[in-house]
């Protein structure tokens, strides 16, 4: 995992959303087993208990669970990534259109211009 | 009192007509990396002598574990200073042939395990060592030990962003919930993911006390962008 | 803990067998080139040729040389251990080094014993070097080994042995004078040592001028044991006439200065450590 943190939200805030994020991608796959929170945290550059504190949050809200003597996984709930997905997805969107709506794009505009997409030109 | 590991209450100190410490008090808990930030003659250096009972304090008392600052807590705190503080002459066999023989809690082996990673040589003497490389055996003789209460001073102040990221990680894997660490540091952006609590200090006074991603929470910024602003010159 | 501090201190300090070492070589080269030149003149200088025809010319610009060389040697040899035990104490326990030595769980009182134990022995051990060199050095004046050196032996061994008449058996009177000799040169040494440490202990306790202090506290340490020396035994000189019950009381003296100058260092590092 790649982790990147800005440093004026609170970590443990920060953790919860990649995780999230790696689920809904793809990144981290259902039943997968995560590594032991020390491994982590090393990994993160973050405080153990930081990260403790983010993966009790993914447990709460069912995107890991842990088997007490064989650590921590990803769900393997498809319905609760399917709509974690979707909601991300309908996040992104919004975050979007609003971004072409104040470049004075329409909303018709603004599927053409993704359906006709074939790259920027810095790609050619 | 002996839930805390350190419990500080209203410690002064002061030399000739400067106050370096006034009415300090400062308490952890088990299981947690503490920053004493603040910049350099805030008291940070003062503070963390006086725990070690390398000064005795004008007013106040200090706790570790329960104990007053003696041979006994010596044994339960690992100390890593801000100076060259081992003979040069001396080789790191003979160095954890040190730590080995005073601390009961020094795990040898492990220290072993780390300078060979290093790829420094055991036998050779620390005079031959280039600066950053001393700096890290010191930094792995103290985390080498299982102690209470871990006081490192400025660990990563003058050194190179790889070492940084080798202490910074060190620190991480030593994590135990049964000890506490102080880390005191003007540097604060490269430390404050791995701390829990935050303590400013300015001048010989606590000015906040605070949990780290409470204070992101609450100030909308990162502990350093805080920190600039409360000691903006 | 002590014994393993007192270790480490040995080992730390062992550089000092170094020079011992060079001295005692150096003396057996003396030897050698004495015996060169006197078997070239063939005799030996103590059995009672006249001294001016021994040595001439080159030979005794080598032989001044070498005397001169072993002259700066045993000067550089007693100034190596008494600046070397000094300067550990003030390196290892008040610079840098003391963050960790001062640390250790260990007592202030016991980092002393640990820093005055070594040096006394490395003090002692100087000076048996040094008595030895002179030893190795006599041997030079026999071509083959032989003739005066029994004599100087035994010269010797009268003088001990009448400093301990009235003994129950002969080698007593040996055993016990050199006894006696070793435990005033130890309460002598300790005295002088543990005046020195203190005088740094104090010293450094302040922020500026530490080791100029240190020099002061010196001066006043000396002048008060010495008038305090003078007022007991002046007046206990008058009353008693006995040379060698004086002299066990000037050493118990000692012994109770270099007691009080331990306890103002244990209490200066323990209560007024003040590392830069």
């Amino acid at each position: 995992m790649q982790w990147s943190f800005s440093g004026d939200r609170p970590i443990y805030a920060q953790i919860v959303e990649q995780i999230t994020r790696d689920i809904v991608s793809g990144g981290l796959i259902p039943g997968e087993r995560l590594p032991s929170v020390r491994d982590m945290a090393r990994e993160a550059g973050v405080n153990p208990n930081t990260m403790q504190r983010a993966l009790a949050e993914l447990e709460r809200e069912g995107l890991v669970y842990s088997q007490r003597t064989s650590g921590r996984f990803i769900t393997e709930n498809k319905d609760l990534t399917a709509s974690l997905k979707e909601r991300t997805a309908r996040e992104k969107t919004g975050k979007f259109l609003n971004e072409m709506l104040s470049l004075g794009y329409t909303a018709e505009q603004t599927a053409e211009l993704i359906l006709n997409y074939e790259g920027t030109e810095e790609n050619e | 009192m002996s839930e805390y590991i350190l419990d500080c209450g209203g410690v002064t100190k002061r030399f000739g007509y400067v106050t370096a410490l006034n009415n300090v008090s400062l308490r952890l808990t088990p299981g947690k990396i503490a920053g004493l930030l603040g910049p350099n003659g805030s008291g940070k250096t003062t503070l963390i002598k006086i725990i070690n009972k390398l000064l005795v304090p004008d007013e106040g008392a200090v706790y570790i574990n329960g104990l007053r600052p003696g041979t006994e807590t010596k044994k339960l705190i690992s100390y890593l200073p801000d100076c060259e503080s081992v003979n040069g002459n001396m080789s790191v066999d003979e160095l954890i042939g040190l730590f080995s023989d005073f601390y009961a809690d020094f795990r040898a082996d492990t220290s072993r395990a780390m300078i060979d990673n290093l790829g420094i040589d055991p036998k050779v003497k620390l005079k031959t060592l280039s600066k950053g490389n001393r700096e890290k055996v010191r930094l792995i003789m103290a985390m080498s030990r299982r102690a209470k209460l871990y006081l490192l001073d400025e660990p990563i102040g003058g050194v190179d962003p790889a070492a940084r990221d080798y202490i910074i990680n060190s620190i991480i894997t030593n994590y135990s919930p049964d000890a506490a660490v102080l880390i005191s540091t003007h540097l604060i952006a490269d430390v404050e993911k791995i701390l829990d609590e935050v303590i400013f200090i300015r001048e010989g006074s606590v000015l906040l006390h605070e949990n780290a991603d409470a204070l992101r929470e609450r100030e909308g910024k990162s502990v350093d962008a805080v920190f600039r602003e409360v000691f903006r010159c | 803990m002590l014994g393993k501090l007192i270790k480490h201190e040995f080992k730390a300090t062992k550089s000092m067998l170094l020079i011992f070492a060079a001295l005692l070589g150096m003396a057996a080269v003396i030897a050698v080139i004495l015996g060169i030149n006197i078997a070239a003149k063939g005799g030996d200088a103590l059995a009672g040729g006249e001294s001016s025809d021994v040595i001439t010319g080159t030979s005794a610009m080598i032989m001044m040389l070498a005397v001169l060389a072993f002259a700066f040697l045993n000067i550089f040899t007693f100034t190596s251990v008494f600046i070397g035990a000094i300067n550990r104490f003030r390196t290892n326990l008040l610079g840098n080094e003391g963050y960790l030595m001062h640390t250790l769980p260990v007592t202030p009182a016991q980092h002393i014993a640990a820093k005055l134990i070594p040096a006394i022995v490395w003090t002692i051990l100087g000076i048996i070097a040094a008595l030895a060199s002179y030893a190795i050095i006599m041997l030079g004046f026999i071509p083959g080994i032989g003739a005066p050196l029994p004599e100087l032996w035994n010269r010797g061994i009268d003088a001990f042995s009448s400093a301990g008449e009235g003994l129950i058996f002969p080698g007593a009177q040996l055993a016990l004078a050199a006894l006696e000799l070793l435990m005033s040169a130890v309460v002598a040494l300790a005295q002088f040592y543990l005046h020195i440490y203190a005088s740094m202990a104090v010293g450094y306790s302040l922020k500026n001028h530490r080791a100029a202090a240190s020099v002061g506290v010196f001066i006043v340490l000396s002048i008060a044991s010495g008038l305090l020396d003078s007022a007991i035994f002046t007046p206990l000189s008058n009353a008693f006439d006995n040379a060698s019950v004086l002299m066990n009381l000037e050493t118990l003296y000692s012994a109770v200065c270099a007691a009080g100058f331990y306890v103002i260092a244990a209490w200066f590092l323990d209560r007024r450590l003040n590392l830069q």
